[in-house]
């Protein structure tokens, strides 16, 4: 009878437990993904709506882009190792500080015909 | 003699716990200067290593329990002790390892609790998986075993698997990336541990081929009780050397029975030639053995149990329940045919009614030929005078001059008889040591 009853309530509070975790894990996993998804979508929007609205601020985004780049390319030419390391890492701290996904996002899904517009 | 045993008695409880502490210990010294239980993340997740060695290796050692061996049944005192170690440390196994995952994940609960859930789902890491299989077939088995109500045949078929899962947890344990696979003393303890379980259960399956056991045939089936079929069996070749109390398993061939083996103790004297089994109709297997005819061949693997009235030298009670007579049949009957006692006896036999005593009779021939001051029955019918307690018991002794607390006191019977019988002569000061018993219920 009493190992009966420890066996009982062992395997209650696992299923109880494991199956809580699993669900709500999967569950809040899901949630994340679309959130995360959500806050992406967001994002574009309000940058092609941006872009739309106020296409000189497209611009000098775009024209900053640009100079961030040829800045970036023009010590990795001309500098040394050192340089090049420093050059590099500045501009891996600008990607890293912002969140990695929205940096992504915003630099792909940007519209090509937009930019090219401006 | 009788202070050896119990000390002898002792060894294999202590020999299990300390094996299976050991893991514990190897892991604590290994990992002496590592974070272990600096927070709840460590602590957890040391608990739920720690739960995951011992669960497997009481797993392990639990397989050797169903060995047999003589060597074990003395280090616990009886085959039947055996089988209750067997019991709690199968439990004991499953409810650590059923925990093992739980603590190596509830550190990502709640912050991460997506990680969890995938910790506990299968993966492609073949390792993760085998141990997620071998738990889940755990779970199932010991579901069939604790709660489902089967048949003797089918708990023991369903009980083989534990192998199988046993071998996949082996898998697990070795291929998986942990502790055992950083230190070599934890591993290769983890690995002796496996291998010896992996052997114990190799031999319970190849024990039927290696023919330890010794061929009798049926050769008289008496009917005339109702509930109870008594079997004579004779010897077709060596006949089978035991104590008077002892019990053996049988497997009947060329019948229509199930052909597994089952245990009976042994009603008839050690000092005659043939051997008599009385067996209570209880389950399907029982009832059927009325219909066995005389000539059948019978396997007898035996014999087991230290249920011996010799072994304890102090005046003796003996209290019997039901069929629980039946051990102490031999022992009167051997008594009566040796004339060794190691004092005066009284046996309380104790039955429904009048019609189920049908020992009766042949007790109180025994008594006479032995002398009434040296071995007394006395039958005790529950319909009449209730359960028999410790107070009548006690009231009974002291009209014979005799005091029940310098007597041993030997029980058989059913188990909440002997259970109840055995806490109020406790707390009637009777040591532990004093009070013996034998447990019917292996499965």
């Amino acid at each position: 009878m009493k190992t009966k009853l420890l066996v009982g309530i062992s395997l209650a509070v696992f299923v109880l437990l494991s199956v809580n975790i699993i669900a709500f894990g999967l569950i809040l996993g899901n949630n994340q993904n679309n959130q995360q998804q959500k806050i992406i979508l967001q994002q574009n929007t309000t940058a092609a709506i941006s872009r739309q609205q106020d296409p000189q601020s497209a611009v000098i985004l775009n024209n900053q882009t640009q100079a961030a780049t040829a800045t970036s390319t023009a010590s990795t030419n001309s500098g040394s190792s050192t340089n090049n390391g420093a050059a590099s890492s500045t501009t891996t701290q600008q990607n890293t500080m912002m969140p990695p996904v929205t940096t992504t996002q915003t630099q792909t899904k940007m519209p090509p015909r937009t930019t090219r517009a401006s | 003699m009788g202070a050896n045993s119990n000390i002898k008695s002792k060894v294999g409880p202590l020999l299990i716990i300390l094996l299976a502490l050991v893991p514990a210990v190897i892991w604590f010294i290994v990992r002496q200067g590592t974070d272990r239980f600096n927070d709840y993340a460590t602590t957890t997740h040391s608990l739920g290593q720690l739960s995951g060695l011992i669960g497997m290796t009481l797993f392990a050692l639990s397989f050797l329990m169903t060995t047999r061996m003589k060597i074990i049944e003395d280090w616990f005192g009886g085959l039947d002790k055996v089988y209750k170690a067997h019991h709690l440390m199968g439990v004991l196994a499953f409810v650590l390892v059923l925990f093992h995952p739980l603590l190596l994940v509830i550190k990502f609960v709640p912050s991460q609790l997506y990680l969890a859930a995938v910790y506990l789902l299968p993966s492609s890491s073949w390792p993760v998986n085998f141990g997620i299989v071998a738990l889940l077939s755990m779970i199932l088995l010991i579901v069939l075993t604790i709660f489902a109500h089967m048949t003797y045949q089918k708990w023991k078929v369903s009980h083989k698997f534990m192998g199988l899962v046993f071998i996949i947890a082996c898998f697990h344990v070795f291929l998986v990336t942990t502790d055992i696979t950083f230190y070599p003393i934890l591993k290769y303890y983890m690995l002796g541990i496996s291998f010896l379980g992996l052997a114990a259960f190799s031999y319970t399956l190849i024990k039927p081929v290696l023919h330890t056991s010794l061929l009798y045939e049926v050769s008289k089936v008496n009917t005339q009780y109702p509930q109870l079929t008594l079997i004579s069996l004779k010897p077709k070749g060596n006949s089978l050397q035991f104590k008077a109390g002892q019990f053996v398993f049988i497997k009947i061939r060329g019948s229509n029975l199930p052909k597994e083996q089952h245990p009976f103790t042994i009603a008839s004297s050690p000092s005659e030639k043939e051997i008599t089994l009385a067996i209570k109709s209880l389950g399907d297997y029982t009832s059927q053995l009325k219909n066995l005819q005389p000539g059948t061949p019978v396997e007898i693997e035996g014999p087991y149990g230290q249920f011996d009235y010799l072994t304890w030298k102090r005046p003796q009670l003996w209290i019997a329940g039901g069929i629980g007579i039946t051990p102490f049949l031999s022992m009167a009957s051997y008594a009566a045919g040796t004339g060794q006692l190691p004092g005066p006896i009284t046996l309380f036999y104790c039955t429904k009614n009048r019609e189920e005593s049908v020992f009766l009779q042949k007790l109180e021939q025994i008594s006479q030929k032995l002398g009434q001051e040296k071995f007394k029955v006395v039958l005790h019918c529950s319909q009449e005078n209730g359960y028999l307690n410790t107070e009548f018991l006690g009231q009974q002794m002291n009209g014979q001059g005799q005091h029940i607390q310098d007597m041993d006191i030997l029980l058989c019977g059913p188990p909440a008889m002997m259970e109840g019988l055995a806490k109020s002569f406790e707390k009637k000061g009777i040591k532990k040591g004093q009070i013996h018993y034998e447990e019917f219920n292996i499965k």
